[in-house]
């Protein structure tokens, strides 16, 4: 039998657990630093444009998904051709950005199609030459081709794609979808209990990621076509096994393994820890590729 | 029983009030001088003196795992990571706990208090009601601070930086080896460089001197295309096609298995007498090629500038003429 004395006591050893363990995540864990680089084959100089028609910027964000801002650079009308513009994976696989599925949300705010990667729109929009507010606009805008009809007795949004987009002279659209390429992303549990990796290609066809875009368009108002193909590669990835207090230790160990590190056109460097909340802070993204023709 | 009430109540403000002061870390970063130190939205912090170290405040509701050092004068971002160690902070543990004796005491005393004075024992009643309610303030005070400190980031995640850190800023960068290109080719064939047009001659020769007629025809092997020392591609059944243009001037063409042609232009060649009673072929649109053409029907090509997508390869072709 408990007496009045140690019904007290008890309550406390109940409830104090419970409410000292609600306070409190699970302590900051990093396991390992990573650096990753990506590069296109064939680059062409990203400032020799000048005779160029097409620009096309490309941005992958932290959870692998390859954003696409295209720019035309002429004073004529430009053309896309969705159901000839592809995403192809390392896998092979090849995606149409024209998609002819018909797709209904109820968010008041869908782009449709649009899934909302976070990507470094500024420096899209700065490789693209794109200021002010047109560049500050440019991950808001509904562009690449998906339309949306709202029917308002439902609150229902229906959106599809446009086999074909047009893009304003000297204008910039970005493409309505956001492919994922395989592999690329940033995962912690694939990091626990990882060896060091210090693997750089010298060639796409070394590199076991590799993925490619082609954006079908025309200047001469639809009579005929040209592809912008840009073939990209990641060429270097670096995961250096790191403990709390030696997360520095791990970025400098990768700054040896590359020197070139911060000077490649795209890069992104992560420190990996448990706290998903804290991913946004723990990688730093640089650069942006750009392709022309 | 005022002096003991009046106890609780510091009991629980006092070191409440104290324990509100501390709610940000400071870190030494050591670096170049002038170096600037930048969150990663590029957003500066503080820049490094002369002294080489800067003591940085970051307050206990921001985490960095990563940070941005630009030396002066660079436009470059190099990151770098603050070390931490596990730090449980336990003064806000033992707040919590305190808050939660203060409370339970609160609410037992809130309670027992109402139902005896409920039951009409006001004289214990009364009392047990007071030190219930005045209980509260201290709970609510630990708590209220315990627990906005609980969601920082240095409390929610149980971290503290190390005191000394550094940005990384001695390290010296190279710049990569990126070969740019001016045009991307379709195909490979769009890239080789056989540009001149075939010139036909009209001299009349003597039938004994018509050279080109000694060596025209098809010539079958195999070739190798080689990138410096390495073999890139060995190509089988190989077909080496020369035709007479006139008496000394022949085209030669070269002719994949599946029977596409490998330039895209054919070769035109002068076809000399070879001192060791062969013919050798002198290509006047391209020097890099080298045609030889033994007594006994043997073809040896060589082409050491074969411009493939901006890469230079060499081919190799071995072949024998077929009757």
């Amino acid at each position: 039998m408990l007496n009045k004395q140690s019904i007290p006591k008890a309550v406390v050893a109940a409830i104090l657990p419970l409410l000292l363990t609600s306070c409190f995540s699970d302590p900051l864990l990093t396991c390992a630093v990573q650096y990753q680089s990506v590069r296109i084959e064939q680059a062409k100089h990203p400032d020799k444009h000048e005779n160029a028609e097409i620009k096309v910027a490309y941005c992958i964000s932290q959870s692998g998904e390859l954003a696409v801002a295209v720019r035309n650079l002429t004073n004529e009308r430009m053309i896309v051709d969705q159901t000839k513009s592809f995403f192809v994976n390392s896998s092979g696989i090849s995606n149409a950005y024209y998609d002819p599925t018909v797709r209904t949300t109820t968010e008041a705010t869908s782009k449709g199609g649009t899934t909302g990667a976070s990507v470094n729109l500024g420096a899209i929009s700065s490789a693209l030459g794109v200021g002010g507010a047109v560049g500050s606009l440019l991950g808001g805008i509904n562009v690449g081709g998906a339309q949306s009809s709202v029917t308002t007795v439902t609150n229902s949004i229906q959106s599809y794609d446009l086999p074909q987009v047009g893009i304003g002279p000297q204008g910039t659209i970005q493409m309505s979808k956001y492919f994922e390429i395989s592999n690329i992303a940033l995962r912690y549990n694939d990091y626990v209990n990882t060896p060091p990796i210090n693997n750089h290609y010298s060639t796409r066809a070394d590199s076991p990621i590799q993925f490619c875009v082609a954006i079908c368009y025309s200047v001469d108002n639809g009579e005929s076509f040209k592809t912008l193909t840009t073939n990209m590669y990641v060429n270097s990835r670096i995961v250096v096994p790191v403990t709390s207090k030696t997360v520095n230790d791990g970025i400098r160990q990768i700054y040896t393994f590359k020197p070139d590190a911060v000077n490649e056109p795209y890069w992104w460097i992560a420190t990996l820890n448990n706290q998903p909340k804290l991913k946004h802070l723990s990688t730093y993204f640089n650069g942006v590729l750009v392709d022309y023709q | 029983m005022k002096q003991k009430i009046l106890k609780t109540i510091v009991a629980g403000l006092v070191p409440s009030l104290l324990f509100s002061c501390s709610t940000s870390q400071t870190v030494t970063i050591t670096g170049a001088p002038n170096t600037g130190i930048y969150t990663l939205g590029e957003h500066l912090l503080t820049t490094i003196p002369a002294t080489g170290e800067v003591n940085l405040e970051i307050s206990d509701n921001s985490c960095h795992p990563l940070l941005l050092s630009k030396a002066e004068g660079s436009q470059q971002f190099v990151p770098f990571a603050l070390n931490y160690e596990k730090d449980t902070h336990p003064l806000n543990t033992v707040a919590l706990v305190g808050a939660g004796t203060f409370g339970f005491i609160g609410v037992v005393g809130i309670i027992a208090g109402g139902a005896s004075a409920g039951a009409g024992a006001e004289d214990v009643g009364i009392p047990m009601l007071a030190v219930g309610g005045l209980s509260m303030i201290p709970a609510g005070c630990l708590g209220g601070i315990a627990g906005q400190r609980s969601e920082q980031a240095a409390y929610k995640y149980s971290y503290k930086y190390l005191s000394r850190q550094k940005c990384n800023s001695d390290i010296h960068f190279t710049m990569p080896d990126i070969q740019y290109v001016e045009n991307r080719p379709s195909s490979r064939k769009n890239k080789l460089t056989q540009t001149a047009d075939a010139k036909i001659s009209t001299n009349k020769v003597r039938p004994g001197n018509d050279l080109a007629k000694k060596v025209q025809g098809i010539y079958v092997g195999s070739g190798k295309l080689r990138l410096d020392d390495t073999d890139i591609e060995t190509m089988h059944g190989i077909k080496v096609v020369i035709e007479r243009l006139s008496a000394n001037e022949v085209s030669v063409a070269v002719i994949e298995q599946d029977g596409n042609s490998f330039f895209e232009e054919t070769l035109t060649c002068t076809v000399e007498n070879d001192k060791s009673g062969g013919y050798s072929l002198v290509c006047t649109d391209n020097d890099a090629v080298s045609l030889i053409i033994n007594q006994k029907g043997v073809l040896t090509f060589a082409n050491d500038n074969i411009n493939i997508e901006d890469t230079v390869y060499s081919l190799s072709i071995t072949g024998k003429r077929t009757k």
